[in-house]
């Protein structure tokens, strides 16, 4: 029943009230009545039997708690239900109390219970079930305020509730909270056929001497019942005593050897991960002695037969520590904390006037992290300032902020050695992670883990990038360590670029755009990096830019020559290839390139790759074209090239232009992909008159660019295979510039004018296909094109109605294409523009917006730590796997769902709140994870001795898995040995601590001193029972209870006195 | 309920000519034209439609499906509600190739629920390569919506787009915006059961 329903009833019942003709009722009577509905709600209207409590039930069976509201004059109350629920098994066990014989009077269930002894002391219960043993109870308390002191209020409660269940025949036991919250004040009161029992309770912060042993509360509770006979066996005792383990020792303390912080602050290749201090705080040994004859139990001030290595139970708790303290959640909070910082890169180095240029800056920095220069620099200013704010920070990870900062001395600037290590980790360093080189390959192309979380492969540049920045920014001084590291690397990327060096450990793929953005970020800039390079090699040996301006098709020509030259003396020009030509570095690049196209390209790719196979045919063919060639060589010569063959010797230079065809494929398909694609931008063909080009069938230039035949396909009106061409690659573009692009075609809108725009925008790849194909085709038409380009727009020996449509974009490009191999055609990409526009992007980033683009690569290394950590402990924490499932997968949502950019690109958009404590709280689970982990092994560490792992995983297990665990054999068990020596090791310290003057003379005296084994218990509680007739000796006999605890602070009494009133 | 509650974007993929370009103006326009030129690239149309009193405008992108442009359309998988798979009942080939395009799709797309929808176009014609219950199958074995329609007599044209919608509407988190860009806006949700109404 919920509880809104419950107030319903509540409210109906006033409604009720005030409807029909009871206007003369008290409050009190009102009040009655609500009571009254609210259990008739509930279904406690009768007697009714359950099965036994089994043994521990109370602790293992599932509670319920079922909560109604109601007032008393206009004071509001709540009544709490708690019960164990029913196991469907022992629901057809109810059985009516039937009235019989007075001496036959079945107790009623809450007696039961109390008298039951398999539930004492129970690990984990509601305290009222562990006072009383009860296993349903209805509590009484006052909703607002401090709760109720004044006795006769108390009394007048009571008795209403008391009125109110006996006259629904309900005997569950009720109690009204009185007294202040804390104190857990209970006075209560059960009503059955012919008894009732009063519960009462006694609480005292100090334990009177008189009560301060078993011999003393038996007295006290005889007392209470009437009890005066002198017989024994009348009362049963149980007790249990409580020691505490707070001190581990050498042996038993976690983590064994805590990290080194120079190690820490120096360790760039993973994450670490572990605690600081021991998460076990306690271990809590309780000694049980199950129901004993009560009167032959001695136990007072002088002698006690409590001997706790003796008793029959043993049973451990542990306490653990709230707010541990974890290496990889530090890193991860402390970045978190970085991310939130607005200070820019000039800002944190508070030197600058000029805010504008990046040089000032850079020399700023270089001032800062150069060791000669002296100790008045604003470095150190900023350190204390930066100590500041992180102490002073009021974020939720203030605790281990402050723990680190005795790992992480902070520091305004990282020492040259460091940054130089920094430097060389993140661009020279080879792969040391076992981790990855068994999954390199898999990685290059499939979707992996990194690609669900939209992070970087593991030993990337970016992941490198990731890893120094959130060990700097922990161990080296916060923000302004990151910025340093941002700027060196943001530098080095300039010099490489400037240099043509590619990037290490980024792939020559496109940007993957299932990675982060800064992923993409460097993928572009070495896309880039790539073209120039190939450019530049090439354009070298062409003199200069002018002459190749003057007559770019001469140079091309040339240097197609030596190529063919070096091709004739194929035996020796291998090495000399390599000294004279580029060429082949050139198409080692482009191998590269094709390997690790992705995956959705790779159908195109392994297309593409056929064509190595078929090497050989092919050229039994291309010397079909070149006799093809010869023959229509003589029809008239309108291209740049053909002008200048004719300025020859054409036979020649003809018969020269077949072989070069010849070279360049052999080169080519070796290799694959197309060597040639953006060099030589200088030649714009397409901005060329091209009146020439509309002629309808041109077969008057010499093919080039032939990449490979396509199928079997013949040109329409040629004899002629029809060969798919070189073509220019898609332009490399990153997520940003995608959804930019994206933004522009939508604000078009959904016009047929806008329609017609868009497509016009897209057509240049469609223009550079077609004038690749006419290049690679001499003789060809659009229906050939279209043949290999959208092999369904040709059917039955014809254009598709849509491409015959006069003037659709298809027919207009086609006519107006002219035949330009790739490597001729200018350029789609820009890639010194690009180059610039990625620099310009890092460049201008806060520090904190960097730390921000890295958290994917951050989370993806710190879920792989905990992964592995987690797969290492599965034996001790089964559950665990499952836990990780579950932050992956909440991680994968996050970062799928985050955009790092606006509509426009290169513009980096800081994350909104809402991302930010999604990751924050992702962050918590993580640490959660790592808690628990430590918890494991520190409880491995304790218990290592145990036995075999299997043995000592298993107990760890149940340590984590239940509240209290039992010792097999108690105190001379094998767990009982290890708790023992632990103990016994607390003992000697505390011992030798008590008397620290052990002066020769005093030794004699302190060698016969025995040690205790166990310092004395931290709490002693007792459970009396016995069955007398009360209040008078002809009452029925009937059963009693009193709970005991006996505490430094606290002393609490308990008693269950049942009344027989029938005879009294 | 006129008031446009929110704009869910939806994707159109399928080989070249298999009559995406021509499904969605009869959509949108309730035309078939025959003189529809072959997308370039991408290109895109929007439509406001009423579904249970709520009306949610469509961002509809159609896209060309030539390999050549294949590489440009992973971006508009990003932050997609819906997609519809297009396939020619008359090409078989057209129908073996949706493998790839599903690879696709759960590759880039950022919704993990993405409600998907599977088309067999050009019923009108008649000689059909692809019975009705190939296609069921496939659409039942990847968790589809599925439904024959034909571009040109607009038959199940109308109903394909309005069970995208409901679908998407139905499917709790989907529609909301991503990162709490655009103010969140809140549709009952009724709770159906699996997406296979095949
Ligand atoms: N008979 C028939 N033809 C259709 C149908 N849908 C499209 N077409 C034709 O198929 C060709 C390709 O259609 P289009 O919409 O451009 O295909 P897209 O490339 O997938 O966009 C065009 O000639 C259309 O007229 C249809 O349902 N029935
Ligand atoms: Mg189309």
């Amino acid at each position: 029943m919920s509880e809104s329903e419950d107030e319903n009833a509540v409210v109906q019942e006033d409604e009720v009230f005030e409807i029909t003709d009871f206007t003369n009722a008290s409050d009190w009577e009102s009040f009655i009545t609500q009571i009254e509905e609210i259990i008739t709600n509930w279904n406690l209207t009768s007697y009714v039997k359950l099965q036994p409590l089994q043994n521990n039930e109370i602790t293992n069976g599932d509670w319920e708690a079922v909560t109604a509201h109601l007032k008393f004059t206009n004071v509001p109350f709540t009544m709490t239900l708690h019960r164990l629920k029913f196991k469907p098994d022992t629901e057809q066990f109810v059985e009516e109390l039937n009235e019989e014989d007075d001496d036959k009077i079945p107790h009623p269930q809450y007696v039961e219970d109390m008298m039951c002894i398999d539930n004492d002391f129970p690990a984990r219960a509601h305290c009222i079930a562990r006072w009383y043993g009860l296993r349903c109870f209805l509590i009484l308390s006052i909703s607002s305020s401090n709760g109720i002191t004044n006795q006769s209020k108390c009394n007048l409660l009571t008795s209403s509730v008391s009125i109110a269940l006996s006259n629904m025949s309900c005997d569950v036991p009720f109690f009204v909270q009185i007294q202040e919250n804390w104190r857990r004040m209970y006075e209560g009161k059960a009503v059955s056929t012919g008894m009732s029992t009063q519960f009462e309770m006694v609480h005292l912060k100090k334990c009177p001497q008189q009560y301060a042993y078993l011999s003393g509360l038996l007295h006290l509770f005889k007392n209470k019942i009437g009890l005066t006979s002198l017989l024994s066996g009348e009362t049963r005792v149980s007790a249990r005593f409580t020691y505490v383990l707070h001190d581990w020792g050498i042996d038993g303390k976690w983590p064994a050897k805590p990290p080194d912080p120079e190690a820490v602050a120096s360790h760039f290749g993973t994450l670490l991960y572990g605690c600081l201090e021991d998460p076990v705080t306690e271990l809590q040994l309780a000694a049980v002695w199950p129901s004993m004859t009560g009167d032959l139990v001695i136990d007072n001030d002088i002698h006690s037969d409590f001997k706790p290595l003796s008793a029959p139970r043993w049973v451990v708790r542990l306490c653990y520590a709230d707010d541990l303290t974890c290496l990889l959640s530090s890193y991860l909070y402390e970045f978190i904390k970085a991310t939130n910082r607005t200070e820019s890169m000039s800002d944190l180095l508070n030197v600058l006037e000029d805010h504008t240029t990046d040089k000032h800056l850079g020399q700023a920095l270089e001032k800062i992290t150069d060791p000669s220069a002296g100790g008045m620099l604003p470095g150190v200013k900023l350190a204390s300032g930066l100590t500041k704010v992180v102490t002073d920070s009021q974020t939720l990870f203030r605790k281990s902020a402050y723990t680190l900062g005795r790992i992480a001395a902070v520091r305004g600037r990282i020492p040259r050695e460091v940054l130089n290590n920094i430097k060389s980790y993140m661009f020279f360093q080879e792969s040391t992670n076992s981790r990855q080189s068994s999954s390199q390959q898999q990685q290059a192309s499939t979707y992996t883990f990194y690609h669900k979380l939209k992070a970087a492969p593991i030993d990337s540049l970016t992941h490198h990038l990731a890893m120094c920045a959130i060990v700097v920014n922990l161990c080296h001084g916060g923000l302004s360590a990151l910025a340093q590291v941002w700027h060196v690397f943001v530098s080095e990327l300039r010099t490489m670029l400037d240099k043509g060096e590619c990037l290490p450990g980024i792939d020559s793929s496109k940007p993957d755009l299932n990675t982060c953005l800064l992923h993409q970020k460097l993928q572009m800039l070495n896309c880039c990096i790539q073209r120039k390079v190939l450019r530049e090699q090439r354009s070298p040996r062409s003199s200069s830019e002018v002459d190749f301006k003057v007559n770019p098709s001469f140079v091309d020509i040339s240097e197609d020559l030596t190529e063919s030259n070096n091709h004739n003396n194929h035996m020796a020009t291998d090495e000399s290839k390599n000294e004279t030509t580029p060429l082949k570095e050139v198409d080692k690049y482009d191998g590269n390139l094709e390997t690790s196209e992705n995956a959705a390209a790779s159908s195109n790719h392994s297309e593409r790759l056929s064509s190595n196979d078929s090497r050989g045919k092919f050229s039994v063919q291309s010397d079909d074209e070149d006799e093809f060639f010869e023959c229509e060589s003589d029809i008239d010569l309108g291209d740049t090239e053909q002008k200048h063959i004719t300025s020859g010797d054409q036979h020649q230079e003809i018969s020269e232009q077949q072989s070069l065809d010849q070279v360049s494929f052999t080169v080519n398909s070796n290799k694959t992909e197309d060597g040639a694609i953006i060099s030589r931008d200088d030649v714009e063909h397409s901005t060329n008159e091209n009146k020439d080009s509309m002629v309808d069938i041109d077969v008057s230039y010499p093919a080039e660019g032939r990449l490979k035949p396509c199928d079997d396909l013949n040109l329409l009106r040629c004899n002629s295979s029809l060969f798919i061409p070189h073509t220019q690659d898609h332009a490399p573009v990153t997520e940003d510039q995608l959804e930019e692009q994206a933004e522009v075609f939508s604000k078009l809108g959904d016009t047929k004018e806008g329609s017609k725009v868009r497509a016009k925008m897209q057509s240049a790849s469609l223009r550079s296909d077609m004038e690749a194909f006419k290049s690679a085709n001499p003789g060809c038409v659009l229906e050939d094109f279209v043949r290999w380009y959208s092999p369904r727009d040709f059917e039955n020996g014809e254009l598709s109605q849509r491409m015959k449509i006069p003037q659709n974009l298809w027919v207009t490009t086609w006519k107006s294409a002219k035949p330009v191999p790739a490597h001729r055609q200018k350029r789609i990409f820009d890639d010194t523009k690009e180059a610039e526009k990625v620099l310009h992007f890092l460049t201008n980033l806060k520090p904190a917006e960097a730390a921000q683009m890295l958290i994917p690569v951050c989370t993806h290394e710190a879920l792989l730590v905990l992964r592995l950590a987690s797969d290492a402990m599965k034996e001790s924490l089964p559950s665990l796997p499952l836990i990780c499932n579950q932050i992956e997968a909440r991680a994968a949502q996050i970062f799928k769902q985050w955009h790092m950019y606006g509509s426009v690109a290169n513009q980096f958009q800081p994350w909104t709140k809402d991302i930010q404590s999604k990751v924050e709280d992702l962050f918590r689970q993580i640490t959660f994870a790592e808690t628990m982990i430590e918890r494991a092994r520190s409880l491995q560490h304790k218990f290592r001795n145990l036995g075999d792992t299997a043995q000592v995983n298993a107990f760890v297990r149940q340590l984590l898995e239940h509240p209290e665990v039992p010792l097999d054999e108690a105190a001379v068990g094998p767990v009982g040995c290890i708790i023992k020596y632990y103990f016994q090791n607390q003992q000697n310290i505390v011992v030798e601590a008590e008397s620290p003057l052990s002066s020769e003379q005093s030794e004699d005296v302190r060698l016969p001193k025995e040690i205790p084994p166990l310092p004395k218990p931290a709490g002693r509680e007792f459970i009396i029972r016995a069955s007398n007739s009360y209040p008078s000796p002809f009452s029925r006999k009937l059963p009693h209870r009193m709970y005991a605890v006996l505490m430094q602070n606290e002393f609490r009494l308990a008693s269950a006195v049942s009344h027989d009133s029938t005879f009294f | 309920m006129d008031a446009v509650l929110t704009t869910l974007k939806i994707l159109i993929i399928g080989d070249s000519g298999v009559g995406k370009s021509s499904l969605l103006l009869r959509f949108t326009d309730d035309k078939f034209d025959p003189e529809q030129a072959a997308t370039i690239g991408v290109d895109f149309k929007v439509k406001a439609i009423t579904i249970d009193g709520n009306t949610v405008k469509l961002a509809i992108w159609d896209t060309a499906g030539q390999e050549r442009f294949r590489t440009l359309t992973p971006s508009y998988y990003r932050g997609a509600q819906g997609v519809i798979f297009v396939y020619d009942t008359t090409q078989r080939e057209t129908f073996t190739h949706l493998t790839t395009w599903l690879t696709e799709v759960e590759t880039y797309s950022t919704k993990p629920a993405i409600v998907k929808m599977l088309v067999g176009n050009k019923i009108d014609k008649e000689n059909r390569q692809v019975s009705r219950e190939e296609g069921l199958k496939f659409a039942r074995k990847h968790c589809m919506l599925f439904i024959e329609a034909s571009a040109k007599t607009r038959d199940g044209v109308e109903c394909a787009f309005e069970e995208l919608v409901e679908k998407v509407i139905q499917t709790p988190g989907l529609w909301e915006a991503e990162d709490g860009r655009h103010g969140n806006v809140n549709i009952h949700s009724t709770n159906t059961g699996g997406y296979c109404q095949c």
